[in-house]
């Protein structure tokens, strides 16, 4: 589990650290502070194997396509992770974990490889009256390099090779496993399906039908059903036939959702952006209990972002209600060029909702 | 859900609870002190945490300056003591005494009401700014005859004569609409203490 987390040259982020981290973490801030972008940094850095994710967050925000032009030296598809734009900066994102007194600490720099030796030089003749000479994309990298705990490193790459990116990578095991909910990704029915499946094969189902049971009492058990040659949940809340989840409201199907992440990425991590979507406020306290029991019985770390006031005062009912308070909420401020996190402890967090102080 | 009260000016007034904001509100704009926001701790207890809330919430990094008001009630020096100890658990310099303020950033100043090293609170100093009127004469009148005919007054005698004031204005007029209506001689030597201090901010 993150106990820290620091950011350099990523994204918004200059310097940046947050700290402590907890089992189950809620991210707030004003529009363009940095929320998704730091949740974006952790699941590049819990993934820091697997170069491929540097593109999927761009994925994550829309960017679903990138034109490769030869004639565009400044233009690459992760030019956007590096601060400002800048690609003479190197990220470094840095993680500890503390388990019982030892505390271990894993590091991801990224960088981009301009080797001379590598750009394709290329003359144009028609462009100007004495032609000029261009410089080619081919061999400009993304380099990533992880140091794990025992500063053991591993370099990947990402390549740009004419009109497509080339992946360098060894098969190596991630430092977390880890997904990451989008906040503008629809619910995919089918990988819900799967990830049903992966929990009912080592016989944990029941753990989130006890979860769904705190929104839908009625519920009775789940089970995968292929309809139109798709996969689907479908639950039995005592009709005399089976629904499907979605049909039994956006709560249900979101929740389930998020406890099959949880519950899919055992010891790892589950990033969500924006947690409130699709919620409404008055389940929100419920939804986060089941958050929380699914988090300590699969041992899986939490990092939520969001705009709602409803959704942190949820929380910290659904928390301060619960047998641990295992929660913290951070909040990100901008001032003097700098982004800072603010953490409120238990105590701090009451007193803020109590006193009706501005807390996003 | 409760009101969202967020920071919109540099200097803060911090206060018990929502009639003290409502008079000192208006006291400030009697004052001409536009620049001070006056803020609702919602009560006396768990200042610490709520002092750190505040500290941690949006816009405080441009704050210059704090000001804290608070009773005494029954222990004037534990209530500035505990004023102290919650400011610097929010991580500011508090003050050495009452009245001044720091030269910190922000700048700190606590007042215990009705005025350093006296038990009592904010009635008081009300109660002090009524006492020469002929309302009053007739409210000493009023609990005397209650005294002789039923041998018993009430427990807080000061807050029984001034809420009987109010009442002549009004039934059920609590301080801060006592302001809104203008009752309060802002002038009265009373509340003069209060006024250097507010200026200090």
């Amino acid at each position: 589990m993150l106990h820290s987390f620091t950011i350099e040259n990523f994204r918004c982020f200059q310097d940046f650290v947050i700290k402590p981290l907890e089992r189950i973490n809620l991210i707030a801030g004003k529009n363009n502070v940095g929320k998704t972008a730091l949740i974006e940094g952790m699941f590049l850095f819990a993934g820091a194997t697997n170069p491929q994710l540097a593109m999927s967050i761009n994925v994550f925000r829309g960017i679903e396509a990138f034109e490769l032009k030869p004639e565009l030296l400044t233009e690459t598809p992760w030019n956007s992770l590096f601060l400002n734009f800048d690609e003479n900066k190197m990220i470094r994102l840095t993680g500890i974990d503390v388990n019982g007194k030892s505390k271990r600490e894993r590091r991801l720099h990224m960088k981009i490889e301009r080797k001379e030796s590598e750009l394709v030089m290329k003359r144009v003749p028609d462009r100007e009256k004495e032609g000029f000479i261009v410089s080619e994309l081919k061999g400009k990298t993304l380099e990533l390099t992880y140091t794990d705990e025992s500063k053991k490193v591993i370099k990947t790459k990402l390549i740009i090779d004419g009109n497509r990116i080339r992946v360098d990578t060894s098969p190596v095991p991630v430092p977390y496993n880890a997904i990451f909910i989008a906040a503008r990704t629809r619910i995919n029915a089918a990988e819900d399906a799967q990830r049903y499946s992966n929990i009912e094969i080592v016989g944990q189902q029941d753990v989130l039908l006890d979860i769904l049971k705190l929104i839908e009492p009625k519920l009775k058990r789940l089970t995968i059903v292929v309809s139109a040659g798709v996969p689907m949940i479908f639950g039995d809340i005592g009709l005399d036939r089976l629904l499907p989840l979605p049909i039994m409201g956006d709560g249900m199907a979101r929740v389930c959702s998020l406890v099959l992440a949880i519950a899919n990425v055992q010891n790892g991590i589950v990033f969500i952006d924006e947690i409130e979507n699709g919620i409404h406020h008055s389940i929100m306290e419920k939804i986060w209990t089941g958050i929380a029991e699914a988090a300590r019985r699969f041992n899986t770390q939490v990092v939520a972002t969001t705009h709602s006031r409803e959704c942190i005062a949820s929380a910290y009912s659904a928390f301060n209600r619960s047998e641990r308070y295992d929660f913290l909420f951070h909040r990100l401020e901008r001032g003097n060029g700098t982004i800072e996190a603010k953490t409120y402890d238990k105590e701090t967090l009451e007193a803020a909702i109590e006193t009706g102080f501005e807390v996003r | 859900m409760e009101d969202i009260e967020d920071i919109t000016k540099h200097k803060l007034l911090i206060v018990e609870g929502t009639d003290e904001q409502n008079f000192f509100k208006v006291f400030l704009r009697h004052l001409s002190l536009d620049d001070i926001q006056v803020m609702n701790m919602r009560g006396k207890s768990k200042i610490r945490a709520k002092l750190r809330a505040l500290t941690l919430a949006p816009n405080f990094s441009d704050v210059t300056s704090l000001g804290i008001i608070r009773d005494a009630d029954d222990d004037p020096s534990g209530a500035f003591q505990s004023v102290c100890d919650a400011i610097r658990g929010a991580g500011l310099v508090a003050p050495r005494r009452q009245l001044s303020f720091t030269r910190g950033n922000p700048k700190t100043g606590i007042m215990v009401l009705p005025q350093p090293g006296s038990k009592g609170m904010l009635e008081d100093v009300c109660l002090n700014s009524i006492n020469d009127t002929q309302e009053m004469d007739c409210i000493i009148k009023y609990l005397d005859c209650i005294k002789k005919h039923t041998g018993t007054l009430p427990s807080n005698i000061s807050k029984s004569k001034l809420y009987s004031f109010l009442a002549t204005k009004e039934p059920g007029l609590r301080l801060g609409e006592a302001a809104l209506r203008s009752v309060w001689r802002w002038d009265n030597p009373a509340f003069e203490q209060i006024k250097r201090f507010l200026k200090l901010l």
